[in-house]
């Protein structure tokens, strides 16, 4: 592990430090222009409309998969029987287990073709310019991978609620559905938001639907109905491409060295999000 | 009203996964014949079958296994077993192997490329004297990259077994003069085969699905000879349904095709999961109980 962290940030480090690739690919370039370009003479590296790309994709995804994976546990945790619970959870898992080359590939023939019925409306071609594998398309195929993970991790959160919450209110009169609203979810908070940070943190690493269902453009707007290119898609496709030990193989690792941080953090605040909530139940 | 909400949210859920497989499995199932399974790929894999690519998944996920699995155990049993509760080395340890868990795939791509392929692969070569023959991507690079990606799974899965393990069990072997290395050898293992072959069984199944580490370790498209040595490139079902999807120059003819294989990807990971999960819920029923 620790051997991971050294290889990747020494190839990466690399650009900020070795002067000769720092003239192609400067720390200002990177953040502060705005094309990614990098078979042009001289190469332009800005990451810009790649980080964007990777937060439209993820702020889509995760408008779906949140939402829904929460209300499902909470269906699964309050109001499903206990036979029932036993079926839906291994089924929710099986979804999880799902290659996302498999879910990938859905998305790009399936889900892409449904969505371009509905580009014939000219009222959204006028406003929007859809092309066939955008934001949407690869945001949904996100979804669906992320969709078991918040699931299984909320499900476990608001299980884990003690019982004698939910006998407490309902003891002061309140209904099953406000005790799960007023009781049950504010205990199970922390839980909640350690699912929602480690959701974040699958959508933002994952690399093969990126690859195959957005298009991969690397424009830089906020329409989700254009393509994008996300951070990992870009070092997937283009590390096959370099020369060892170009500034273009350089900023390649770069990136791979913000993507590594990035989950770090986020594996991090979840688990301080998971031990203040431990800390909770154990002063009980 | 939100029991409206939260049932629906849960049916679009369960949807999602049925309208997958009911898909693939429409478009894929005339495909699948026999012929297809055992043909290698012919027109420039635009006909013909893949089972080069099924060859080349079985053996790197059997390679895959031989790597993860010792390692795994061992570590396992060392931070259940032996390991002090509270020192710095185990907390650190602990804290690897979340982190490690939640790495995207890409990243062990990369670091398989920088470290396996680029920095061992080259010391090997230099110092057999052989000219580029460990310093490129292939089979056994590509497997020891996905060793470390599912190794998370297997000390995890076999730490769970080894906790279901009643203490009387140990207390019982220690009482009857065994040392702490036979106890755990041959009484505490012996009993938590089954959540270890769970452990297994779920490493195999995400070895087999995942596409991206191998990107740059050692996967090709079109092998004109099968070949079996480590030191080489090989086939995979994943990496193959990839590029026919995106890059395939007619996608009309090879579409069929894409669906029957990533039928066949599918059908494969769905019964290892199944296997995996069927053993987990019959090992819960029958724990037996130490007198």
């Amino acid at each position: 592990m620790v051997l991971i962290v050294l290889f990747i940030l020494k190839e990466g480090l690399a650009v900020l430090f070795n002067p000769a690739v720092k003239s192609e690919a400067s720390l200002r370039e990177l953040f502060l222009k705005t094309v990614w370009q990098p078979i042009s003479e001289p190469p332009k590296y800005s990451l810009v409309p790649l980080i964007v790309g990777t937060l439209k994709i993820n702020f889509v995804s995760l408008l779906i998969a949140l939402p829904l994976g929460m209300l499902s546990a909470l269906f699964v945790s309050e109001k499903a029987s206990d036979k029932l619970r036993e079926f839906i959870k291994p089924t929710i898992e099986l979804l999880a287990g799902i290659p996302s080359v498999v879910i990938g590939f859905f998305c790009l023939t399936k889900v892409a073709s449904w969505l371009a019925h509905a580009y014939q409306y000219t009222w959204l071609q006028e406003m929007f310019t859809p092309t066939r594998l955008n934001a949407l398309v690869g945001g949904i195929g996100i979804s669906i991978a992320v969709v078991p993970i918040t699931f299984t991790l909320c499900e476990e959160a608001i299980h884990n609620v003690p019982e004698s919450y939910r006998i407490a209110s309902m003891a002061l009169g309140a209904t099953r559905w406000q005790t799960a609203l007023r009781v049950v979810i504010p205990t199970a908070a922390p839980g909640l938001l350690a699912a929602t940070l480690l959701s974040f943190g699958r959508a933002w690493g994952e690399t093969m639907i990126a690859l195959m269902a957005t298009g991969n453009a690397p424009i830089l707007d906020w329409n989700i109905f254009h393509s994008v290119r996300t951070l990992s898609a870009t070092v997937a496709a283009e590390i096959p491409e370099t020369v060892v030990g170009s500034s273009h193989y350089h900023v390649l690792f770069f990136i791979g060295s913000i993507l590594l941080i990035v989950s770090f953090v986020v594996n991090w605040l979840s688990q301080l999000a998971i031990s203040s909530l431990q800390r909770k139940f154990a002063g009980e | 009203m939100l029991t409206c909400l939260s049932l629906a949210s849960t049916l679009i859920i369960l949807m999602m996964l049925f309208v997958i497989f009911a898909d693939l499995f429409i478009g894929g199932y005339k495909k699948i014949t026999w012929e297809f399974l055992t043909q290698p790929p012919k027109q420039g894999a635009m006909g013909g079958g893949i089972f080069p690519a099924i060859f080349g998944t079985f053996v790197l996920v059997i390679l895959m296994t031989l790597m993860v699995m010792p390692t795994g155990v061992l570590t396992a049993i060392y931070l259940h077993e032996y390991a002090p509760r509270e020192a710095m080395l185990t907390k650190l340890i602990r804290a690897s192997i979340s982190n490690l868990a939640g790495i995207p795939s890409i990243i062990y791509g990369m670091f398989g490329l920088a470290f396996f392929v680029l920095f061992v692969g080259k010391k090997i070569d230099a110092l057999i004297g052989a000219e580029l023959l460990f310093g490129q991507p292939c089979l056994l690079w590509a497997a020891a990259t996905l060793s470390i990606l599912t190794l998370p799974v297997v000390i995890t899965v076999t730490e769970e077994a080894l906790s279901s393990i009643p203490e009387e069990a140990r207390l019982a072997s220690y009482a009857l003069g065994a040392t702490k290395w036979q106890t755990v050898w041959r009484v505490v293992v012996p009993k938590a085969m089954g959540g270890i072959l769970t452990g297994a069984i779920l490493a195999i199944s995400r070895g087999a699905g995942e596409v991206a580490p191998l990107l740059f370790t050692g996967v090709a498209y079109y092998l004109p000879r099968l070949s079996i040595s480590p030191s080489s490139q090989f086939m995979h079902l994943g990496y193959h349904i990839y590029v026919m999807a995106t890059q395939s120059p007619d996608v009309e003819a090879t579409l069929p095709l894409q669906y029957a294989t990533a039928l066949i990807l599918l059908f494969l990971t769905f019964v290892l999961n199944l296997l995996a999960i069927l053993i987990r819920a019959r090992l819960k029923i029958s724990r037996p109980k130490v007198v």
